[in-house]
């Protein structure tokens, strides 16, 4: 066992073609914690992530999943630990119904008749897909591909949940879906990483943001002390939230001082009171 | 792109071979072609294959070129042995002989396509009165090449990390896992060209039969050269004791 649930030693990782994405990144993501991975396009974080089941291996320096070096374990015994869904839900259907892809990775991991049955439904009811069961995947919405792709993963209960983008192409009732599913998988107690643009959903769900350029990991600290860091931002070609950046001007006025990432409530009484001279 | 096929990408560079009309250069890949398969020397084939490689290595893309011919050194023993085999009268020259023969095809057009671009080969086809719709087709199919290839990465990576062996089981077992990584891709490449067709037709491709181009190709004294130069190595072989008009 462990200390962490995953760890990154000095990774480096080359592609074959000789792009160098990963650039000596450490990183630790303990038991229980929920963390997002942010960065500019090409940053290496999808790349990042595709080695905490194995599917890469480092070209130096190593990642351990709760212990265990992934360089000496296969994908398939790691991906039973680390559930990961990928970007795009059309690269991850390979059954001709809703309710075998739910299935798919339970049978490859040999789970009984009985469990993959109660599970299936479980997770389907859960992501609202149960009614469209005997559907072939393909004819489903993109947000719809998109939840069973999670769906599927989340059916054969690993410890860590590995998220790539899951809140983009989402309008906001799926947005609110996603949401409800983050609270399940901590009352869940899972290890979670997400890989994400999404400001408004990472101030919601992370512990902590882990930033990252160029391959590198530039800084990593909880939402509240780094979405307000512009500096640190830019470093990452990312911008505060619309109202951060409201706050920090507010600042600049003496009408509020900037604690953390503001609410919409706490900067219209800071303004309300200035207007009044109270 | 994966190694093997990096000797068929186009990478920009400035080099002498890089300033040659494409027309030119397609006359030049031909006529190697040609003399290759019109000559039964060994040493006509070396000849071939040297000034390939030669052409190849001045237009800067040795090393581009050099891991496609390790990886094919595999195919060359293959056809070496099996002519050896099966060649009658004089295995040994038969069989070096389509070995180089085949190593000297592979080069011609090897220094086609590392020197020319996708777009120029389908502005050459075009200005050649081949049309529009064809040569979309021909670069489209080039430009996927890498996406494809990405593509397929990314369903292993998905499959494996749903538990999934792609080479479990024998033979015909693992032929049938293939079909996992088959049904998304296709799935997927057919949604992505009928986004591309709805692209084009929304940029109105195909309002008229005889669209402007913003680039026009023409031939420089310099390309009349080498095309001039391609012909004679083209006719060389018919023209000396060593060339037969039957192929081996």
């Amino acid at each position: 066992m462990g200390r962490y649930a995953i760890e990154a030693v000095e990774l480096h990782y080359r592609y074959p073609s000789g792009y160098e994405a990963l650039r000596g990144i450490n990183l630790a993501v303990s038991k229980g914690e929920f963390v997002a991975i942010m960065g500019e396009n090409g940053s290496g974080k999808t790349t990042l992530i595709k080695h905490f089941n194995g599917v890469l291996k480092p070209t130096s320096g190593k990642v351990l999943v709760d212990g265990v070096d992934t360089r000496n374990v296969p994908v398939s015994k790691l991906s039973r630990r680390v559930g990961v869904v990928f970007q795009n839900p059309d690269h991850q259907l390979f059954s001709e119904t809703v309710w075998d892809e739910v299935a798919f990775p339970m049978r490859n991991f040999g789970f009984p008749d009985d469990v993959v049955k109660e599970r299936v439904e479980r997770y389907l009811r859960l992501m609202g897909l149960y009614e469209y069961r005997e559907r072939s995947p393909y004819l489903l919405s993109l947000g719809e591909r998109k939840r069973l792709t999670i769906a599927a993963v989340l059916a054969y209960d690993p410890e860590i949940v590995v998220l790539d983008e899951p809140t983009a192409g989402q309008d906001y009732i799926q947005k609110e879906h996603i949401s409800g599913l983050m609270n399940l998988l901590r009352t869940m107690e899972k290890t979670v990483v997400v890989v994400t643009h999404d400001v408004e959903f990472v101030v919601e769900h992370v512990d902590r943001i882990i930033l990252m350029s160029r391959g590198r990991v530039v800084a990593s600290a909880p939402p509240g002390e780094l979405l307000t860091n512009p500096r640190v931002l830019a470093s990452a070609r990312l911008m505060p939230p619309q109202l951060v950046r409201l706050a920090i001007q507010l600042e600049k006025k003496g009408i509020l001082r900037l604690d953390g990432i503001p609410e919409a409530s706490q900067i219209v009484e800071a303004v309300l009171k200035r207007w009044t001279g109270g | 792109m994966s190694s093997p096929l990096q000797a068929f990408k186009y990478v920009k560079k400035d080099t002498f071979m890089d300033s040659l009309d494409p027309r030119s250069k397609f006359a030049l890949s031909i006529s190697l072609l040609l003399a290759s398969l019109l000559s039964n020397s060994v040493t006509v084939q070396l000849a071939l294959f040297a000034t390939a490689a030669a052409l190849i290595a001045a237009a800067k893309r040795a090393s581009q070129w050099l891991p496609t011919l390790k990886a094919l050194t595999p195919l060359v023993l293959l056809i070496f042995a099996a002519n050896l085999v099966f060649t009658p009268g004089m295995p040994l020259r038969g069989a070096a002989l389509m070995a180089l023969r085949f190593l000297a095809v592979t080069t011609a057009f090897s220094l086609f396509f590392l020197t020319t671009t996708p777009d120029d080969i389908a502005l050459a086809l075009e200005q050649s009165g081949v049309p529009r719709e064809y040569t979309l087709m021909l670069t489209m199919s080039l430009r996927f090449v890498p996406t494809l290839a990405d593509d397929v990465e990314t369903v292993t990576a998905a499959l494996l990390s749903r538990g999934f062996q792609l080479d479990r089981g024998n033979l015909l077992q693992r032929a049938r896992n293939y079909v996992y990584l088959l049904v998304p891709l296709i799935v997927y490449e057919v949604r992505r060209s009928l986004m591309i067709a709805e692209a084009l037709e929304s940029r109105a491709f195909g309002a008229t039969k005889h669209p402007t181009s913003l680039y026009k190709l023409s031939l420089r004294p310099v390309d009349y050269a080498v095309i001039l130069v391609s012909a004679i190595v083209a006719a060389t072989p018919l023209l000396v004791n060593t060339a037969t008009p039957q192929l081996p």
